[in-house]
């Protein structure tokens, strides 16, 4: 897999756009570096030899309130 | 062809499997006029990836063998049966219409295709399909662009034309489809078939190339709802392979076929059921109900408050799921793909995990609302499309007013709601359009009560002969 | 920021680049009106699911089990 490019101001304000998330330019600065160590952990998953592992979530179509 | 052998391609499943059984038929006679009708039509449809003359005809001749031994390995013994090609096959390609499984040779059958060979089911080729599913035309760039029978200008429809073009032209008996958004239904409406999308979790996905997993069945394509129940007999059922099957009883799919409507609540959403389509569909299908309200059913009106968020939740789910199974390939291999699968596999990356989440949400709130109607009705009926087949190459559609519409959404019209709740759909053929193109309508019921649409569905086709005409080819 | 703002081709490359995904050039020219239309519907009906009266739903989708005899019973 391609590594990802850094979090940044970019990034963050397209996934605003993207989420209609209204952010001020202050609030995506102080994202970049929490953003950046989220996505670090999110990586790690890549180690994972999924193969074709299904989700662990799946549709249950039974009718049960 | 010959006039006899005309004659055996031209019987229905139920029909051959019968007279094999009663040593009128040979599955050696059934699978040769098979073969040679493949090699009459698929260079004008394009329907087949893979044929297995020399296979089907040795498993023909020992099923020749064992009948006249007085052993019959299951109800559809000797009968000439065709797979979508993204359904695994123990050693013969398994290509899923893609240049990137092109040469993947599964070293297992999928639960589906070990259950019909146990049945008796000869395989006679994979069907061609819309590449990995993932699209509505089934216009193919690296194995072909599947055409419609009833006018090879026209498309089959998606995922499942190669199924739906196959049946249509009685180049098998039967057909095993998928579908997610659609892609049995569609093909069925459109080739003037009759398609069963399965509740979810009634039939394995193991074996399967997935589209979106939590959307994803298969399914029997046949010409009559009979033939319909009798190939659904030998697919449904748990399955330890698949966590996602249901331990749910399987009903005797046979029982019932001849019950009739009368007493058959059917419910409309007259809101959404009837906007927005071509008059002959709209016709077509108000002319179904009419019929079956004729038969005994009764008709009643019904709200689903939150109908309309449908196609977003459907478009949403189905593009983040396959978009996570293709991850690597669309790194490793972006050229190999078609431009369309390409695209909404990259548009599938760029969703954010909360509009996936809350389409799963709208999914149990559309359910709910579903659940309550049906203390109300037994059955909803609707069109499958808003449309008949477009010309072939054609990725917009006009249905009302002039107005062009993109393609993908403007299929997904109808087909969402039983994708998103895991409600089983029926899809029936109830007419033609002024060009002699089919109409189909979808008969959508409660979950694992598969019995009721069939007996629906077979009443219906009692009293008409929609499902008797064939295409001329 | 304007609510319900375009995504163009610049949004596209940025997020895919984050993604991981390398695009081709004209790819995002040719992804961002396909997602700008996809992302408007799926914003909407986030705002439905959004509302108080759906606040209790849970996803359809639920953890799977792995099946064993026992759990069956």
């Amino acid at each position: 897999m391609s590594a990802r490019t850094p979090a940044s101001p970019q990034l963050l304000e397209a996934a605003a756009k993207l989420a209609d998330l209204d952010l001020a330019p202050e609030r995506v600065q102080e994202l970049v570096p929490v953003m950046s160590g989220i996505y670090a952990m999110l990586d790690a998953l890549e180690q994972a030899s999924l193969g074709e592992v299904v989700p662990a979530a799946a549709f249950n179509a039974r009718w049960e309130r | 062809m010959s006039r006899d052998q005309h004659e055996l391609v031209s019987l229905t499943l139920t029909e051959a499997a019968r007279l094999v059984s009663t040593r009128e038929v040979s599955p050696v006679e059934l699978v040769e006029a098979t073969l040679e009708r493949i090699a009459a039509v698929n260079p004008r449809l394009a329907a087949y990836i893979t044929v297995f003359e020399q296979e089907a005809m040795q498993v023909a001749r020992a099923a020749e063998l064992m009948v006249l031994a007085g052993h019959n390995l299951g109800p559809l013994h000797g009968v000439p049966i065709a797979l979508k090609d993204n359904v695994a096959t123990r050693g013969a390609r398994t290509t899923a219409g893609s240049k990137i499984l092109a040469d993947w040779v599964p070293e297992h059958d999928a639960t589906v295709t070990a259950r019909l060979r146990a049945a008796g089911a000869i395989l006679v080729g994979k069907l061609n399909l819309h590449e990995f599913a993932w699209g509505g035309t089934s216009a193919n760039p690296h194995w072909g662009t599947v055409r419609n029978p009833w006018n090879i200008e026209r498309f089959p429809a998606g995922s499942s034309g190669g199924s739906g073009a196959a049946v249509a032209a009685r180049a098998c008996f039967g057909a095993i489809g998928t579908d997610t958004g659609g892609s049995i239904r569609l093909p069925s409406a459109v080739n003037g078939i009759v398609g069963l999308r399965p509740t979810y979790g009634r039939v394995s996905n193991h074996g399967i190339v997935p589209l979106a997993w939590s959307m994803d069945t298969a399914g029997p394509m046949t010409r009559t709802v009979e033939d319909c129940a009798l190939m659904f007999s030998a697919i449904a059922g748990h399955d330890p392979k698949d966590a996602t099957t249901a331990r749910a009883p399987v009903a005797d799919y046979m029982v019932g076929l001849g019950d009739g409507l009368a007493g058959l609540r059917i419910g409309v959403v007259p809101g959404y059921f009837f906007h927005h389509l071509q008059p002959p569909v709209h016709d077509a299908v108000r002319g179904a109900l009419d019929r079956m309200v004729a038969l005994g059913a009764q008709l009643v009106d019904v709200e689903i408050a939150d109908i309309h968020g449908n196609i977003s939740a459907q478009l949403t789910i189905e593009s983040a799921e396959p978009s996570t199974y293709h991850q690597r390939w669309l790194r490793e291999r972006p050229d190999d793909y078609g431009d369309d699968v390409r695209t909404l596999l990259e548009v599938g990356e760029l969703l954010l995990a909360t509009h996936y989440l809350q389409a799963q949400r709208y999914r149990a709130l559309l359910r709910n609302q579903f659940m309550d109607a049906f203390r109300r009705v037994d059955v909803f009926v609707c069109p499958t499309l808003p449309f008949t087949a477009t010309r072939v190459g054609e990725a917009k559609v006009v249905i009302e007013d002039g107005v062009e519409e993109d393609m993908l959404s403007a299929i997904m019209q109808f087909t969402g709601v039983p994708s998103l709740t895991g409600l089983p759909s029926l899809a029936v053929p109830c007419g033609f359009d002024p060009d002699g193109l089919p109409v189909g309508m979808q008969i959508i019921g409660r979950p694992f009560d598969e019995a009721t649409l069939l007996r629906a569905g077979a009443a219906f086709q009692a009293a008409t002969d929609f499902h008797r005409r064939a295409p001329e080819l | 920021m304007i609510r319900n703002a375009r995504i163009g081709a610049a949004e596209v490359e940025a997020l895919a680049a984050h993604a991981g995904l390398p695009l081709a050039p004209g790819r995002a020219a040719v992804i961002a009106p396909v997602l700008d239309a996809w992302v408007a519907d799926a914003n909407a009906l986030s705002r439905k699911m959004s509302e108080e009266r759906c606040r209790l739903l849970v996803p359809v989708t639920v953890l799977v089990h792995p099946q064993t005899d026992e759990a069956e019973r």
